[in-house]
């Protein structure tokens, strides 16, 4: 059972870069949702820090600000994550739920390097309404309702909206607790794929093609956990 | 002494002061940011890479991303210069690790001593107190965690370099990361 100790080791050696390749790469993408991690790496740069000064400073060559100029007058900032955009805020969410995060630092290290597909299906407002996860295989998704509430004789249902064709049904979601589908026939669930949500009768969409209101979009894009 | 720390918490404080200027656009915060602190990283990026011109492409990226990135700095979490410094040694590091580097090394200088009490006369306090609890430890792991972080060298490599096995390496730099932590928080 890896607990707090080797959690902050492993911060220490990521920070200090011993670590092998794949070491390296696994913490680095755990860091990007795992707060506690952030902030002991953040902690580690901070004590390690003062042996930069030994080091004697070299000025740069007066052209490379110049580049510099240029190369952030051509730049626009990437667009800010809003809170509930940012996987690491569901991520820390679940850990702190589960009461798991005790065995963090060897999951970390024994998740496989396959990353899925996930999207946040927002409501016209922009609150989150869904996230689904596709599985890096294709095979299934799995989706977990946020803070929804859907009318009484209606069920939620997940399309895959495709440029140029027909919305393909992914399946009817379930609205309590997370639900795992698996996909029979092989589909496009690519980066950039636009996902929907529409409220159909029970049982799912009697046509085929979505017959209700859409409630909810989101793109997928590659997990980065 | 007092006249140091508060000369150093004067230019700790300009220069988060600059960042979060950075973080609303401000090209002439960046440029003062720049100004103070391009030096000091070139320096920790050439030491890393051994290459100059390596190390300044590698500068430019790394003011783009603090361009882009300033306004995930958070004061609490530590100094402007530390944050500064994990990003560009990130940058290296996966650039290090991008090309494999075998030959890196070969002909790299090796000024890995620590400086002697007259080079730390100048030192910020941070350093001092990091120097004393270097001082704590024995005198090779001290070497293996200082090899790590300013030249870069893995488990692997130091276990190379100073011809142990990588295990032996491995509990040095874990317990000298442990006591260093330990001194450091009694400070």
């Amino acid at each position: 059972m890896a607990g707090a100790e080797d959690l902050d080791a492993l911060a220490g050696e990521y920070v200090l870069g011993v670590l092998s390749h794949d070491e390296h790469l696994a913490v680095q993408r755990h860091l990007l949702d795992d707060p506690e991690l952030a902030r002991r790496v953040a902690e580690w740069e901070a004590r390690l820090a003062p042996l930069a000064d030994d080091l004697p400073p070299v000025m740069p060559r007066p052209e490379l600000w110049w580049r510099l100029r240029r190369t952030i007058a051509g730049r626009r900032r990437p667009p800010e994550p809003r809170w509930w955009q940012r996987l690491g805020f569901w991520r820390g969410w679940a850990v702190a739920a589960t009461g798991a995060a005790a065995g963090l630092a060897a999951l970390l290290l024994l998740t496989p390097p396959t990353p899925g597909l996930v999207a946040v299906l927002t409501d016209p407002q922009g609150r989150p309404a869904w996230v689904v996860r596709v599985s890096a295989e294709g095979r299934g998704y799995l989706a977990q309702a946020l803070d929804i509430a859907t009318p009484a004789q209606r069920v939620p249902e997940l399309w895959l909206l495709a440029p140029g064709r027909a919305p393909v049904s992914l399946g009817v979601l379930e609205q309590a607790g997370p639900s795992r589908h698996a996909l029979t026939r092989p589909m496009q669930l690519q980066p950039g794929a636009t996902l929907a949500v529409s409220l159909e009768p029970p049982g799912g969409s009697p046509t085929g093609q979505p017959t209700g209101p859409v409630v909810s979009t989101g793109v997928l894009v590659r997990d980065p956990t | 002494m007092l006249r140091d720390r508060a000369d150093e918490a004067f230019d700790e404080a300009a220069l988060a002061s600059w960042v979060a200027d950075v973080a609303h656009r401000n090209t002439d915060a960046l440029a003062l940011l720049y100004g103070r602190t391009s030096s000091r990283l070139l320096a920790v990026l050439i030491r890393l890479l051994r290459r100059r011109d390596l190390a300044e492409e590698i500068l430019h990226d790394v003011y783009v991303r603090v361009w882009d990135r300033a306004d995930a700095y958070d004061p609490v979490k530590g100094p402007v210069m530390a944050w500064l410094i994990g990003i560009a040694r990130n940058a290296a590091l996966d650039h290090l690790r991008r090309q494999r580097r075998e030959v890196a090394f070969a002909d790299g200088p090796e000024q890995v001593e620590l400086p002697d009490l007259a080079d730390l006369a100048r030192a910020s306090t941070a350093r001092l107190a990091l120097q004393a609890c270097l001082e704590r430890l024995e005198p090779e792991p001290r070497r293996c965690v200082i090899l790590a972080y300013r030249d870069g060298l893995t488990y692997d490599d130091l276990a190379r370099r100073l011809d142990r096995p990588v295990n032996t390496i491995k509990s040095w730099i874990r317990r000298s990361l442990a006591r260093l932590r330990a001194c450091l928080e009694a400070e």
